[in-house]
């Protein structure tokens, strides 16, 4: 349409540089004579043009939906998006029909482990007893899902039999009725046995098997498919092998509703952008109708406390970072929230502040969007005193 | 957009090799222009020969990208911002990232120490310092001499360069009358001021914000202005809080982005801009003083967003103070992740490094060879003045929590690693390091290498203190052979 107004001027630019830099006014007028332009820098009268602003966009693709549940409790779904996070304009039958969900992390060992201030400072006693933890996260800070890490099971921490996690998470079954997620220890042989054990008392639920990896998935997978789990598939990033994980699981019988794809969820700052990427390749792949993709994606972003950034106090920084207190969580945020605009569906959680902040933020893409926002008042910025 | 290849480029330049652009051959000039590393203007056979003319603005358009950049503020520390090429990073890299400008009032008091701070802010990451781009001078005075005295006292103290924000034109005309030659930008021409704006823009050659809480109207503003002859602009959809805004500016600022990159509108290619420091203006009074960080979180998260999606510039409140500096430290990082090159490799090249000067009585850390884990083991050795021996093992280039737990950095990869680098060869003792990540590993990598392993610290900041207290390699040899 104005495609010729569009040339013109920018040939009167590029003159315009042309002129700047070599100091050659002759040439350039001549030039611009030549096609037929007014010199450079004069004056030009316009009328307003008022214009439409169009874009369509199409992605014939879907991501499966997952559910999480509870037989006498709580569900959860994530999944089924028709479009990238969170592209309301597209409208509204393509808006994506679940929120990220937040699981909140607790873990068989956490009074002995190492774990940042912060984040002991908000759980205090109940870090020693694991259903008593995710009550608290329930209760307290409204989770809606949980992960129980096996961290003492494996021979090079605690050595713990597996029977003790079985008890533990009994216990928690029966604590809160939101599901859960079950967490292994790295250990292959001894998660292949605990995954046996506690898919085994939960098979009236749908909760999911975290992780099947490259050395455990032939094990693994099957245990989701008899007791009917969600399951995980963790590979490190690299979308080759989270294709050829997902391909295998399928093959092996895994449902395509029962797939949670984790091409692993790097640390802000230490490559959080590999993750980035990653997902975001994935998701718009899936959407774009690449079935062995279009699978929810899972993130341990909890891994964002293991930035220095994150955890260390003030008084042992390098440099002048500011107070813990504020950096700790903002880190997980931003950790978390930078992923869910790329396709993180399932963000796993540790500091409750952080948890609730991304549930909130999240949630506000799926509240009705305003098509035109009359108020002014965005211009107050200007102008305003901003005394805090 | 497709990129042009440096074929593409090559076809047009003068294939003379005559080497004065600096480089040996007109095809590396190509390839380096392509990735912005030269500008098109330092051909100086394209400039110098009207013959060329043509071929130099066919150039000049093959390699102007859909969202098209503009320069702020000019000497050293001058920022160029928009300027992309892809929509997503990993579909080539992002080339400018969103310039992070922090707000001042012209009636600020104490103005000269902030802007001071401001400009010196520097926090060192990775081996790279990362700084902020500018100030934006917010007219609050209302009065044009005030607004004027204030653009004039940042320029005579600071090289960062500035954005003069005030909605009365003749007042902002007035103030970048006065420091022009610092090319400010402009805001705002809105849909009543755009002519007089326009026009200021072209004589002075400044950047010019456009601004409108309505995309049509918006889009509208810049064909306007384009038609007008303006060729520096900055696009401003607003930036809104409350319930259901936040969706509202991502929806706004993912669709210009797409419509100027992906869809090659014109009117669209143009950096955006966003401003969570409007939140300040936006909300009504804070009650409790306890709570002023959830507030300040919210304007630090919509700023994390508008960096998360590439949004050319923003403008924030917090951070001002040095209390706040750990707001900064987040967007920084952020920033630096989002617009590192994606087509930098995550694994670097396994081997025996050395830091410092290391002897045979010297420390052997073991780590993995995940670039953003040998790196800042590096910085922090170095930095501690201690010499030592780096053994980088190839872990497939994944860090070492993920890759103890996947197998890649394990017991055997590590032995093969001592065996290929010939470890032991250059040292008169038999000790590993292991970082304590991998604690669980010391076991079986005492059999597999047939050394004394010692558990280091979780994070690399505490090999300083580490070394100083447990570093007796005599005590460790006698047990090593005592087993
Ligand atoms: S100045 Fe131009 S012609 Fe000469 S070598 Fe460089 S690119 Fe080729």
């Amino acid at each position: 349409m104005n495609e010729i107004d569009e040339i013109e001027i920018e040939n009167v630019d590029i003159f315009a540089e042309y002129l700047e830099f070599q100091i050659l006014p002759t040439i350039v007028s001549n030039a611009a004579q030549a096609v037929g332009l007014p010199s450079a820098k004069k004056l030009k009268k316009t009328e307003w043009t008022s214009t439409k602003f169009n874009l369509t966009l199409d992605y014939p693709g879907e991501i499966e939906t997952i559910q999480f549940m509870r037989s006498n409790g709580k569900s959860s779904t994530i999944g089924g998006e028709k479009a990238p996070p969170f592209y309301n304009f597209l409208g509204l039958n393509k808006k994506n029909p679940n929120p990220p969900l937040v699981t909140y992390d607790v873990f068989d060992m956490g009074d002995k482990m190492m774990l940042p201030k912060p984040i002991k400072k908000e759980y205090g006693d109940v870090l020693g007893d694991p259903a008593e933890w995710a009550k608290f996260a329930v209760k307290k800070f409204g989770a809606e899902c949980i992960t129980f890490h096996s961290l003492g099971i494996d021979p090079g921490t605690l050595d713990w039999p597996i029977s003790n996690s079985r008890r533990i998470f009994e216990d928690i079954l029966q604590a809160v009725d939101v599901p859960i997620i079950i967490g292994c220890s790295g250990n292959k042989e001894k998660d292949v046995e605990l995954f046996k054990a506690l898919s085994e008392v939960s098979q009236d639920d749908i909760l999911m098997l975290s992780a099947a990896d490259k050395t455990t998935w032939e094990e693994v997978i099957p245990l989701a498919i008899k007791y009917d789990h969600n399951c995980l598939l963790w590979t490190s990033l690299d979308l080759n092998n989270q294709i050829k994980m997902n391909k295998d699981a399928i093959e092996l019988g895994l449902p395509r509703n029962r797939i949670v794809m984790d091409p692993t969820c790097a640390t802000l700052g230490y490559g959080m952008e590999y993750s980035f990427s990653i997902y975001q390749r994935m998701r718009i792949a899936g959407l774009l109708g690449e079935e062995d993709l279009a699978f929810p994606i899972s993130g341990g972003t909890t891994n964002a406390w293991g930035a220095r950034e994150a955890w260390m106090s003030e008084k042992k920084t390098p440099d002048d970072w500011g107070k813990r207190e504020y950096r700790g969580p903002i880190w997980e945020i931003l950790n978390a929230l930078s992923l869910t605009l790329v396709g993180l569906d399932l963000a796993m959680m540790f500091h409750p502040v952080a948890a609730s902040h991304i549930k909130d933020i999240t949630s506000q893409f799926f509240t009705e969007i305003p098509k035109i926002i009359d108020d002014m008042g965005y211009y107050n910025w200007v102008s305003s005193q901003m005394k805090y | 957009m497709v990129r042009p290849s440096p074929l593409d480029i090559y076809t047009l330049v003068d294939k003379s090799n005559c080497k004065e652009c600096g480089y040996d051959t007109c095809m590396a000039f190509a390839t380096d222009l392509l990735e912005r590393k030269i500008h098109l203007e330092d051909c100086t056979h394209l400039m110098k020969d009207q013959k060329q003319k043509k071929n130099y603005l066919k150039l000049k358009e093959l390699i102007t990208p859909p969202q098209k950049p503009v320069q702020i503020g000019v000497g050293p520390r001058k920022v160029i911002i928009g300027g992309e090429e892809v929509l997503m990073r990993h579909q080539l890299t992002f080339y400018n990232q969103t310039g992070i400008f922090i707000e001042i009032a012209d009636t600020q008091e104490d103005i000269i120490s902030i802007i001071k701070y401001l400009t010196d802010l520097k926090i060192e990451r990775m081996g790279e310092k990362l700084t902020l781009d500018g100030i934006a001078l917010r007219c609050v005075s209302k009065e044009g001499e005030k607004f004027m005295e204030a653009a004039k006292t940042i320029v005579n103290n600071t090289d960062l360069p500035i954005m003069l924000c005030c909605l009365d034109p003749e007042i902002l005309i007035k103030a970048a009358e006065e420091i022009k030659d610092k090319k400010p930008a402009l805001y705002a021409a809105t849909k009543k001021n755009w002519e007089l704006l326009g026009q200021f823009s072209i004589q002075n050659n400044l950047p010019l914000v456009v601004t409108s809480n309505n995309l049509d109207e918006l889009i509208s503003l810049s064909t306007t202005l384009d038609k007008l002859g303006v060729d520096q602009i900055i696009l401003d959809p607003g930036t809104f809080f409350g319930q259901g805004k936040i969706g509202f500016n991502y929806d706004n600022i993912v669709q210009l982005r797409t419509a100027g990159i992906e869809k090659n509108i014109y009117s669209a290619g143009w950096p955006i801009m966003g401003v969570p420091a409007a939140y300040w203006a936006q909300i009504r009074k804070i009650k409790k003083k306890e709570d002023l960080w959830k507030h300040k979180y919210q304007e630090v998260i919509m700023g994390s967003i508008m960096i998360s999606i590439d949004t050319s510039l923003i403008i924030l409140h917090t951070g001002k103070n040095k209390d706040d500096i750990w707001a900064l430290l987040a967007l920084m990082t952020l920033r630096q992740s989002i617009f590192s090159d994606p087509r930098i490799y995550p694994s670097v090249e396994p081997g025996l490094y050395e830091i410092g000067n290391p002897d045979q009585m010297s420390t052997v850390l073991v780590t993995s060879n995940y670039r953003l884990t040998k790196i800042p083991v590096e910085i922090d050795v170095k930095g501690a003045n201690i010499d030592s021996w780096l053994l980088v093992v190839d872990s497939e280039g994944i860090g070492i929590e993920s890759a103890v737990a996947g197998g890649q950095f394990s017991a055997s990869a590590i032995g093969e690693a001592v065996k290929e680098y010939n470890v032991f060869e250059k040292l008169n003792h038999r000790i590993l390091i292991i970082p304590g990540m991998a604690a669980r590993l010391s076991g079986a990598l005492e059999d597999e290498a047939d050394c004394y392993v010692l558990v280091g610290p979780r994070d690399s900041s505490g090999i300083k203190k580490f070394i100083d207290e447990m570093w007796t390699p005599e005590k460790y040899m006698k047990e090593y052979k005592n087993r």
